[in-house]
């Protein structure tokens, strides 16, 4: 029976995970990383009047306890929309319902380091929220509306950043469509019919340059992203194969921001997008489950050793 | 009516394939990574491996897989 001190919560093909196991192997530690695409592989059984949980993977057995779990990573979606669909088999949507809540239910080990805990990235993943806190703590945030209502005082000439108030993905035949950040006019906006959904309006701000910026507890890794060194129109991620990502030295009070803010919704990571324009640092968002293997890749930024470090330490 | 202007300014791609092709690739459940068969060394170490290269990688599912 192997005792496992850190629990990852993944996906067979999330790529990211593997960084954080090979850290974990390298440095011996005791870890098991389970894939919410290979449940039927896993035979699981918890003893709640025990309070641990036996996992088995073909003939290794695992024991997670309490006493001796000190972190979980949990890199699983909190908001899992598709489970009732009629594309899925019975089968399908009986997996999927019930795994979810399942790895959801691991929230029962209470007192471990989590990255993050699910009900803090619950909370975390509200747009609006985020706004009013980045604010509370001291960032600049761009002038903000949230509406459905197309009719409203902008002015028709100006540019404006219209964005979803969640992740928009939607499929249609054969096609996906995923709405990024746009620039619209004032003009346009307000012919449009807003009525079905809500939208996030925003001022836009320009010239900017894009900043990433990475926070595993009290560590900080900024990049700029930049065409040709110059800062991007509009959203990068349409760009995202001809950007470069550069380490970026922020000012110590923006370095303390990122942090508070992100031990404000109770996180220990944070990826959070600040744009910068004419000495102002704005906030855009955070993300809670943000990626960030891209930067290790790209930047040389070691965020994996980071987390595992943390990961490592516990509470 | 016409479309919602999200819906309007939405990015469209073809639906990409669900799974990655891992064909010279196994993944270790006790490891907790995938390995080249080639060369037995974690294939994000592989400087061939198409690894995570940008937050979205290649598909726009939000950055916690949250359309997935």
């Amino acid at each position: 029976m192997n005792d496992v001190e850190h629990l990852i919560v993944s996906n067979s093909f999330d790529f990211t995970s593997d960084y954080i196991c090979y850290e974990l192997q390298r440095r011996g530690q005791k870890y098991l990383r389970i894939n919410r695409d290979r449940f039927s592989d896993y035979c699981i059984f918890i003893d709640l009047c025990k309070g641990i949980m036996n996992i088995c993977i073909g003939n290794n057995e695992y024991q997670v306890k309490e006493s001796f779990l000190k972190s979980i990573y949990f890199r699983a979606p909190v908001f899992l929309r598709d489970s009732y669909n009629h594309s899925l088999s019975l089968a399908e949507q009986l997996y999927r319902s019930q795994w979810s809540s399942f790895i959801r239910n691991l929230i029962y080990f209470e007192d471990i380091l989590w990255m993050n805990n699910p009900v803090s990235t619950y909370k975390a993943e509200n747009k609006i929220l985020q706004l009013k806190y980045a604010s509370q703590i001291g960032f600049e945030i761009p002038q903000t509306f949230i509406t459905n209502e197309a009719k409203i005082p902008i002015k028709a000439e100006s540019n404006y950043i219209v964005k979803s108030l969640d992740t928009a993905l939607f499929r249609k035949d054969e096609t996906e469509l995923f709405v990024f950040s746009n620039i619209v006019k004032g003009s346009e906006i307000r012919e449009s019919n807003l009525m079905e959904a809500p939208i996030i309006l925003q001022e836009y701000i320009y010239p900017k340059i894009d900043l990433r910026v990475t926070v595993i507890g009290e560590k900080v890794h900024a990049v700029k992203i930049v065409k040709n060194n110059e800062g991007i129109e509009g959203d990068w991620r349409k760009h995202k194969d001809d950007v470069q990502f550069i380490p970026y030295d922020l000012p110590k009070t923006i370095i303390n921001r990122s942090i508070e803010l992100v031990k404000k919704f109770n996180l220990s990571f944070g990826a959070i997008d600040l744009v910068y324009c004419k000495g102002n640092y704005y906030f855009i968002e955070i993300n809670p489950t943000g990626e960030w293997a891209w930067l290790v890749e790209n930047a040389n930024q070691r965020i994996d050793i980071d987390i595992v470090d943390m990961l490592t330490r516990g509470v | 009516m016409s479309y919602h202007l999200l819906i309007k300014k939405a990015y469209k791609y073809p639906l990409p394939k669900q799974v990655p092709n891992m064909d010279g690739c196994y993944y270790d459940h006790k490891k907790g990574y995938w390995i080249s068969k080639t060369n037995n060394l974690p294939v994000i170490l592989d400087k061939n491996f198409i690894k995570p290269r940008t937050k979205k990688e290649d598909r726009e599912t939000g950055e916690d897989q949250k359309g997935e």
